[in-house]
């Protein structure tokens, strides 16, 4: 190797050295606060929860004058590292996204018990009841959880209106509590409009399984059920595909799956939607006017934190008295003069 | 007289290398000038600058009087001057026609519109190569493929190629390197009659019987000097040699009347096919025995790569014995082979018998790397292997610049002495070399017949395959001639001639063609 | 490349140092043309020079200075090495393994069973042992392409790709069935049991206090300190004070029973007073000791070893190889077993050390076997430079974050860099021209990486 490249080499590094020593030393913080949101693997443009949480980071950083940043986690081995990040530059408030990130959540709100963390869709409860409870130091964790039975409910409410069998079913995921949430309200809610409705529904021990959610959609179907609620990720998903393969109604959870399973959008009559945005939001109120609480916020029909998505294809299929029952029975849940029959 | 071209005070430095210093050149009108020298002598770096692949340091070039640069390829060939390169640069999938137009559209199309279209007007071109190959002799059929022509017949389209660009001064690079010696013979005929119709042709070989063959004038480079010039009518091999080696040369081998012992090597009725499911060898019977060199002639590609394949295992025969020392080895795995006392000089000693990006000690124990002293377990003990290479770069005279220096840096003199090395150090039986000597200098083939028949004189049986006459004249104590995968006749190499073998290679026996 | 020591000289020292330098040189210059390229592009991308200072501080701060940054940085290298090194075993021996990613999940979920399976073993037996399963579920998925290509001469490319499809939907399907933590409402296995975690940094004091692991600690360096003695005995200046064979060998297993020892009685109390890897470190795991001894491994079988020698050859020149006398079928079968093996290891170590759950969950691995690839490239297959090349990536994919928080540029700009140095390494010639190097004939023969294309 000639002399020459190791002069090049040489000149290179002395301007990288200059370079980084007259860069601009990263603008003192200025009283301004800072909020940081780490997504789980889907990323930040995934038309779900990430997305709907950056939305309501964003409108609320923007309302309370934060800085709002976020950071896509490549791997679920990466979520340690990449709340760390947030916590190392001195954020006041971190919000991590979904279920997976549960434990690097809470071990790093033990390390850094100066920042306000909220997390989304997840509560730290002992695995089974006389458990002890591991999470009962975080001090410092709010957990964004959503009253899945009321937005059931609503759902309910849709699907017997629309119903013309008198038969209206729920294609579901694992049996866990925000999913029998949904479904009780669901058929409650299906009872409320159409007090002889008849309900089915089955628990698929899987939230990845399509194929099964069709086989069991497929099912309901010659059972006479003609609306579908999808409870389950991917599984619930294929339940709707069995549905719309069919022309027949169905609806969607969580978010407005006529954006994010555009496959179904023809047969979706709306989502029972958890309003990820309005969640983060509130959680982040609480945080700049200092009444931010460890332990669970609640989203429910009140604050906005859920409620059906818009009906969009369907509009005009849905028949006034169909709409009117829905606005009933939401101002009757939030006043509190109904309930959804869910009890825990 | 003027000079079709005409080269002064050529210097090219490489770092470390004067490779051409202060070189003169000129190359009449008609002529056929021959370049002799050993490889790393300096001619292939002179070739390269009157070509335009390089740009000398110093010193000047004249075509027809008239000073001139050389820029490029490109350049030369719009100045007249082809080059057939000692690989041929064809697209073997396409046909004479499409190869020698390839590349021909620029001319046309910076000048006229409509020139992109003229090119692709095949039969135009087909006509005129085969005008070209009409008027010097060439036998080239414009519309076979390339891929299934021999090797001579490429050769040839290459010649066309260099015609068809209107080369004025044609330069062969060692073209015989690869052509039978009957093949040779057709060149030569071709160069003279491109030469009377005035053509200026540059022949590049380092075999001293071509330069007296073919060529008016030979001009001989060593060390990157042009040491002179001479007229080959006064010259004689054992002079154009020490010209070239710098020191006497002894061009013929003295060797002891062979004193043969047991046999060391049966085949009986051998049957090889080769991938296509082609017999190449068919048939095949023969013996070789301790202290005696048996001889194949022929042609190349009559069998004789395939026959040498199955002897080492790297080729499973269909049918036939081969026994070495009693042991039945027809389907043994080249290992079991070398373990019964083979060495193996092959033909490609590029492809088989070196690893060019592997420094000179490992290919030194390319065969015995596993055995001891040089492993012990799985490890090997690199001063052994040292030790080793150090003893063999000093018994053999390779030339290197220490035992780590990568093979493939070498000469081809010096690589196949890396192999000869290899192969001779040890205790051998059977001696298997094929083509030993092809496309090296004077100074390396004598090294390596001397070695050849100190082997034999140890007691060692040798088969020695090559297509050089000269070669298994000189060194054969039996000559069995190949020819399409049978061998016709074994004779005596005392009693015979270059012309009954030459007849035999040709595949006529007793004046009738088999 | 191998190198076969004569006696060391003051003068050899100086040819080794400079041969070293004069290996690094290529891929620093293409480092840095990679950076100051990337550096043009964010000035254009963002408008201001600044953008490309900012973000290049908020890198180097990332990936080195900030709290846990150095950590971070080693914790994505540990991987890196292991899948890298598969990468370049396979070029040695002339084989493209494509399948490193697919070996890896394989190795991953195999670590993560075995390492459920026992719940009472000591660290001792059962560490090496889901090390070792891991390495035999990757090397089974590696070895089935090579005896496919060894058997048929199927291309190994083809079938290592295919290789890895069918890894993510097995792994897939045991993750979310057969192992599946029915308890989690993730989508995880179960957790391992705390006898086959790779031990964090910063406990290794408290795991040190069980004598067992101690134990463990103290066979394992005084195994590394035989292998070393040995490689000692046998450099000139000491072998010559060491003149028969027997002293040579009770000098080596003296220092292997010396280090052993001490190192049992002494590692616990000196770890637990003095022990740089604080909490600072807390993601960091024994796995890096792990990779630094693959790499020396590599490096001594491929160099060192008939068995190296002849996978060397056959990647070099099949032929050659063919007419040495070497078995180039099992050859090629064991290059890939053991490529397989080292990228199963990889899994392993993300599974065991760095997995929040300890455990596998569902999306697991992010391309670390496809960006191995380009390590293993710009190490130039040699098993020493994959340390530095790996750190090198692991370094930019951790500091990348830091640098997209504090200069609002893109993560992606790091892809783009190393696909830049890559691009540099990969095309020498670039390089030359930009440094007006005039190409020396000789090294126009480079040693072919991938022979494994187009055969």
């Amino acid at each position: 190797m000639s002399k020459r490249i190791w002069l090049i080499v040489a000149l290179l590094v002395v301007v990288a050295l200059v370079i980084g020593a007259c860069a601009p030393a990263p603008a003192p913080a200025a009283a301004k606060k800072k909020v940081g949101l780490v997504t789980d693997v889907g990323g930040v443009n995934d038309k779900s929860f990430n997305q709907s949480a950056w939305d309501g980071t964003q409108k609320a950083a923007k309302e309370f004058g934060w800085d709002a940043k976020f950071i896509e986690s490549k791997q679920p081995t990466d979520y340690e590292k990449n709340i760390d990040q947030f916590a190392t530059e001195k954020y006041d408030a971190i919000v991590t996204v979904g279920f997976l990130m549960g434990d690097a959540t809470a071990a790093k709100a033990k390390q850094y018990p100066g920042i306000k963390f909220g997390i989304v869709d997840y509560g730290y409860f002992p695995a089974k009841a006389g458990d002890p409870d591991p999470y009962v130091e975080l001090k410092n964790v709010t957990s964004l959880l959503f009253q899945e039975d009321e937005v059931g409910f609503l759902a309910g409410v849709v699907a017997g209106g629309l119903s013309k069998s008198g038969t209206v079913c729920s294609v579901s995921g694992m049996e866990i509590p925000p999913v029998v949430r949904f479904v009780v309200g669901y058929q409650n809610g299906a009872k409320y409009i159409k007090p002889a409705v008849k309900t089915l529904n089955t628990y698929i021990p899987s939230f990845t399984d399509p194929a099964k959610g069709k086989e069991v959609g497929q099912s309901m179907l010659s059972q006479g059920c003609d609306v579908v609620f999808g409870v389950g990720g991917n599984t619930g998903n294929g339940g709707l595909l069995a549905f719309k393969e069919k022309g027949l109604p169905a609806i969607g959870v969580d978010v407005d799956q006529y954006n994010t399973y555009p496959e179904v959008k023809d047969a979706l009559a709306t989502s029972a939607q958890k309003n990820v945005d309005t969640a983060v939001y509130l959680f982040l109120k609480t945080v700049s006017d200092g009444s931010v609480k460890a332990g669970i916020l609640t989203a429910n029909l009140k604050n906005g934190g859920i409620g059906l998505a818009p009906y969009h294809d369907w509009d005009a299929k849905v028949p006034a008295d169909v709409k009117a029952k829905v606005k009933e029975a939401t101002d009757a849940l939030i006043s509190g003069k109904l309930t959804t029959g869910y009890k825990p | 007289m003027t000079f079709a071209l005409e080269a002064n005070g050529i210097t090219k430095k490489f770092p470390g290398v004067l490779a051409n210093d202060n070189v003169q050149f000129d190359l009449q009108r008609g002529e056929i000038h021959g370049l002799l020298g050993e490889n790393g002598a300096g001619k292939t770096t002179l070739m390269n600058i009157l070509y335009g692949l390089y740009q000398p340091d110093a010193g000047e070039i004249f075509l027809n009087a008239q000073s001139t640069q050389i820029t490029s390829p490109h350049d030369a060939i719009a100045q007249g001057i082809g080059m057939v390169h000692q690989h041929f640069m064809l697209v073997p999938p396409l046909t004479v026609t499409e190869n020698i137009i390839l590349g021909q559209e620029s001319l046309y199309s910076s000048t006229k519109f409509l020139g992109r279209l003229a090119v692709l007007d095949r039969k135009s071109a087909a006509a005129r190569i085969r005008e070209l190959s009409h008027q010097y002799g060439l036998d080239i059929d414009p519309d076979a493929t390339v891929k299934d022509l021999p090797v001579g017949a490429q050769q040839r389209v290459e010649i066309v190629k260099a015609l068809y660009r209107d080369a004025d001064i044609l330069i062969l690079d060692e073209p015989t390197a690869v052509l039978t010696p009957q093949e040779a013979d057709d060149l030569f005929g071709i160069m003279k009659s491109m030469a009377q119709q005035g053509h200026s042709l540059i022949f590049i070989t380092h075999k001293l019987r071509e330069m007296f063959a073919v060529t008016d004038r030979v001009s001989v480079m060593r060390n990157g000097k042009m040491v002179g010039t001479v007229a080959p009518k006064e010259a004689t091999s054992e002079m154009l040699a020490e010209m070239m080696v710098g020191r006497k040369v002894i061009l013929q081998i003295d060797k002891s009347a062979a004193h043969p012992g047991g046999t060391i090597l049966q085949v009986e009725n051998l049957r090889v096919e080769d991938d296509r499911r082609t017999a190449m060898v068919d048939e095949v019977s023969f013996h070789v025995r301790a202290g005696e060199i048996l001889g194949i002639a022929g042609v190349q590609g009559n069998g004789q790569r395939e026959l040498v394949e199955a002897l080492t295992g790297l080729r499973a025969p269909v049918a036939g014995k081969v026994s070495v020392l009693e042991h039945d080895v027809t389907h043994k795995p080249p290992r079991a082979v070398i373990e019964y006392g083979v060495a193996h000089v092959p033909e490609d000693r590029h492809k088989h018998g070196l690893v060019l990006t592997f420094p000179v000690a490992d290919n030194l124990v390319l065969c015995t790397y596993y055995q001891s002293p040089f492993a012990r377990g799985i490890e090997i003990d690199a001063a052994q292997v040292e030790r080793e290479a150090e003893k063999l770069v000093n018994e053999f005279d390779i030339r290197t610049p220490s035992t780590r220096t990568l093979v493939g840096s070498l000469s081809g003199g010096n690589q196949q002495k890396v192999i000869v090395a290899r192969e001779l150090d040890r205790p051998v039986k059977l001696l298997i070399v094929n083509q030993p000597t092809r496309g090296l200098d004077v100074g390396s083939i004598e090294f390596i017949h001397r070695r050849i028949v100190e082997a034999r004189e140890r007691g060692t049986a040798v088969l020695l395959v090559s297509a050089e006459l000269d070669e298994i004249l000189s060194l054969a104590d039996r000559i069995a001639v190949m020819y399409k995968g049978r061998i016709l006749e074994t004779l005596d190499a005392k009693a015979a001639t270059r012309e009954q073998l030459g007849l035999l290679m040709a595949g006529v026996v007793g004046g009738k063609h088999v | 490349m191998s190198s076969t020591t004569t006696t060391p000289t003051r003068t050899h020292y100086r040819a080794v140092i400079l041969k070293m330098l004069d290996a690094l040189s290529m891929p620093l210059v293409a480092i840095l043309f990679a950076f100051a390229l990337g550096a043009v592009i964010i000035t254009i991308t963002s408008g201001s020079l600044s953008a490309a200072l900012v973000a290049y501080v908020g890198l180097i701060e990332g990936a080195f200075i900030k709290t846990r940054g150095m950590s971070e940085s080693l914790v994505a290298a540990i991987p890196y090495v292991f899948a890298s090194l598969a990468v370049a075993f396979g070029f040695k021996a002339g084989l493209f393994n494509v399948g490193v990613e697919g070996q890896f999940y394989i190795g991953a979920v195999t670590a993560a069973a075995v390492g459920a399976a026992f719940s009472d073993l000591p660290a001792i037996i059962h560490l090496p042992l889901v090390i070792a399963a891991a390495a035999l579920g990757g090397a089974v998925w590696g070895a089935i392409p090579g005896f496919l290509k060894a058997k048929t001469g199927a291309h190994e490319v083809i079938n290592t790709i295919m290789m890895n499809y069918v890894a993510y939907r097995l792994v897939e399907y045991l993750v979310s069935n057969v192992l599946r933590d029915r308890v989690s409402s993730a989508v995880q296995t179960i957790r391992v049991a705390p006898s086959a975690e790779l031990w964090s940094m910063a406990s290794v004091p408290d795991r040190l206090a069980d004598p067992l692991n101690a134990l463990f600690v103290a066979l394992l360096i005084a195994l590394a300190a035989f292998f070393f003695a040995r490689t000692l005995a046998k450099t000139a200046r000491i072998s010559a004070s060491l003149n028969t064979p027997r002293s040579a060998r009770l000098f080596t297993v003296g220092i292997a029973l010396a280090s052993g020892v001490l190192s049992f009685l002494l590692l616990p109390p000196l770890t637990r007073a003095l022990w740089i890897w604080t909490d600072k470190f807390d993601r960091l795991h024994i796995g890096l000791f792990l990779a630094l001894a693959a790499a020396v491994f590599m490096y001594w079988l491929l160099n060192k070893t008939t068995i190296g020698f002849e996978l060397r050859t056959v990647g070099a020149n099949p032929s050659a190889a063919q007419y040495a006398g070497i078995n180039i079928g099992r050859s090629i079968v064991l290059a890939m077993s053991v490529s397989g093996a080292l990228a199963g290891i990889a899994g392993a170590t993300e599974v065991l050390g760095v997995s929040t759950c300890r455990c596998l969950p569902l999306f697991f691995s992010a391309g670390y076997g496809f960006d191995s690839i380009a390590i293993a490239l710009l190490a130039r297959g040699d098993a020493l430079g994959i340390l530095p090349a790996s750190f090198l990536f692991g370094a930019l994919r951790n500091g990348a974050d830091l640098m997209e928080l504090r200069s609002g540029v893109s993560k992606h700009v790091i892809s783009l860099i190393q696909a830049l140095v890559l691009l540099f390494v990969a095309a020498p010639a670039i390089v030359r021209y930009l440094t007006r190097q005039k190409v020396k004939p000789a090294e126009v023969a480079e040693a072919p990486l991938t022979r494994g294309w187009g055969r």
